[in-house]
């Protein structure tokens, strides 16, 4: 496939109104959190003060003190991840856009650059925001500081159970900066995967209205929390976002992580390799 | 976090909502010029639609709570009085207004701007009512501003009042049944502000039918 008609096509989503809008929420909602930070956290001792990754929008930590934004974000997070990039697909071939495209590049080179590009897409933009609110948390606040916003103390058991409970222990424990900036890359790449994930649907189901294309990540993520309820008494919890929330201190599987990714990335490629197969007329 | 809870309860209204959202904005997409040609008393056209989206919204709700009941049934002891009869019916008719609610918001914000956007901006307003939810202390919180009686800000928000155990009854079964640990909510008045808020999207939604230039744009196909 072109690398040309890659870049072209995810620079082409990127100046989409859907995307612009997305990424100026998320911008919004991370500015939100960081103002808050700054003006409830100004003038805090450093001995007493807490990590600053930790008070990331991304950090599930940050519940212990404040869940409104994080839970605001655990909510919209279904809607927001299709809405860059995962309509592109349907759109363009309502538009009649897809025959043009197709008729230059050919149809399997067509497909191929639009699963890189929504992936490009999508992933770019649920990383930026949050890479920018790291480095604004590295200017503001104290980098020596190592509070958790549970309050238990450093060497308590409770904290040290907390702290293996996380994904990547020993990425932590040697650096939360470095933990934290591979953690939003991993969410990144999830949320560029369900953007793909939408894409590929589309691309094999002929669907009229755009709101159904909304459905697969809705149900998919929504069904994780379900199951996580209805399973009373189980040791790993599977909701989504105690896996791509950092610092959760929910015990987990990072197994299972791995294991639902692969599943994605196989169906995935699986509906657009059965896509560029098909004949249209 | 419970209120990741809750908004897992509306996950069924908000898949259900995705295809009521359709229900007379199809019309706008595939045949309007035959639709409208053939009856081109629009407001007619469109009470008949909303009483047929009512249909659908109430056959849902009625769907859903059979279901629960007959799983109640089955697994535990289910003893029946004039409350729970009550809540139930309360329960019924404040979940349809509220799916209706939103299926009409959709329907037509979607004529402006296609089924997605609408979709996706209807549901953001509704988590952020939900969000909302759990913020009853937020001005004291924020803006050191201590609002009496308690739970009074609870009254603004439309998605508070989907909560029955808020709420007050005039029925006294019925309010030592919910056990509400606000004054401020009623549950006839819970109805009462769904259904004026219903009303006006109802009455908003005729003058836009009735005004839209509908041969111009197909917004759904981008």
């Amino acid at each position: 496939m072109s690398l040309r008609a890659t870049v072209t096509q995810t620079c082409f989503l990127l100046r989409k109104k859907d995307a612009i809008i997305v990424f100026y929420l998320l911008l919004f909602m991370v500015g939100l959190n960081f103002i808050y930070n700054v003006c409830e956290f100004q003038n805090m001792d450093t001995l007493i003060m807490f990590q600053p990754m930790k008070l990331l929008l991304l950090s599930y930590n940050l519940t212990c003190y404040n869940w409104d934004r994080t839970l605001l974000l655990i909510q919209l997070y279904p809607f927001l991840v299709v809405i860059p990039a995962g309509f592109s697909l349907m759109k363009e071939r309502q538009s009649g856009q897809e025959v043009y495209l197709i008729a230059r590049m050919g149809r399997k080179k067509y497909l191929w650059s639009k699963m890189l590009a929504v992936f490009g897409a999508t992933a770019f933009i649920f990383t930026v925001p949050f890479f920018l609110e790291i480095v604004l948390n590295c200017l503001s606040f104290p980098l020596g500081a190592g509070g958790d916003l549970s309050n238990l103390h450093y060497f308590s058991e409770e904290y040290a159970q907390i702290v293996d409970n996380y994904l990547m222990t020993g990425l932590f424990l040697k650096s939360p900066y470095l933990y934290a900036v591979i953690g939003v890359l991993i969410f990144g790449c999830v949320s560029g995967l369900l953007g793909v994930f939408t894409m590929a649907i589309s691309s094999v189901w002929k669907v009229k209205y755009s709101v159904f294309l909304f459905l697969p990540v809705v149900i998919l993520l929504n069904v994780t929390i379900i199951l996580n309820n209805r399973l009373a008494g189980n040791s790993v919890f599977i909701r989504w976002y105690d896996y791509l929330l950092l610092f959760n201190e929910e015990s987990k599987n990072g197994f299972c992580l791995l294991i639902v990714v692969m599943i994605l990335l196989i169906f995935s490629i699986g509906l657009v390799f059965g896509s560029t197969r098909k004949d249209y007329i | 976090m419970e209120l990741v809870d809750f908004n897992i309860r509306l996950v069924p209204s908000l898949i259900v909502e995705q295809y009521l959202c359709l229900s007379f904005y199809h019309h706008f997409c595939t045949a309007s010029v035959y639709v409208f040609s053939r009856c081109p008393k629009r407001t007619k056209w469109y009470v008949k639609e909303c009483l047929s989206l009512w249909g659908g919204v109430c056959l849902f709700e009625s769907m859903e709570l059979i279901s629960v009941l007959i799983v109640a049934l089955i697994r535990y002891q289910v003893l029946w009085d004039t409350a729970g009869v009550a809540l139930l019916l309360y329960h019924f008719v404040l979940f349809s207004l509220w799916l209706f609610l939103m299926s009409m918001g959709i329907n037509l914000l979607a004529i402006y701007c296609g089924s997605g956007s609408a979709f996706a901006s209807v549901a953001v307003i509704q988590v952020f009512f939900v969000t909302l939810l759990g913020c009853e202390d937020m001005a004291e919180r924020y803006w050191n501003i201590n609002i009496q009686p308690e739970g009074a800000l609870l009254n603004w928000n439309p998605a508070a009042h989907l909560v029955l155990g808020w709420q007050h009854s005039s029925l006294e079964k019925i309010d030592q049944a919910l056990h509400s640990p606000y004054e401020t909510m009623g549950l006839n008045d819970s109805v009462l502000i769904y259904f004026c808020i219903c009303l006006v999207i109802f009455v908003l939604g005729a003058a836009i039918v009735n005004r839209h230039d509908l041969l111009l744009s197909d917004v759904e196909m981008g």
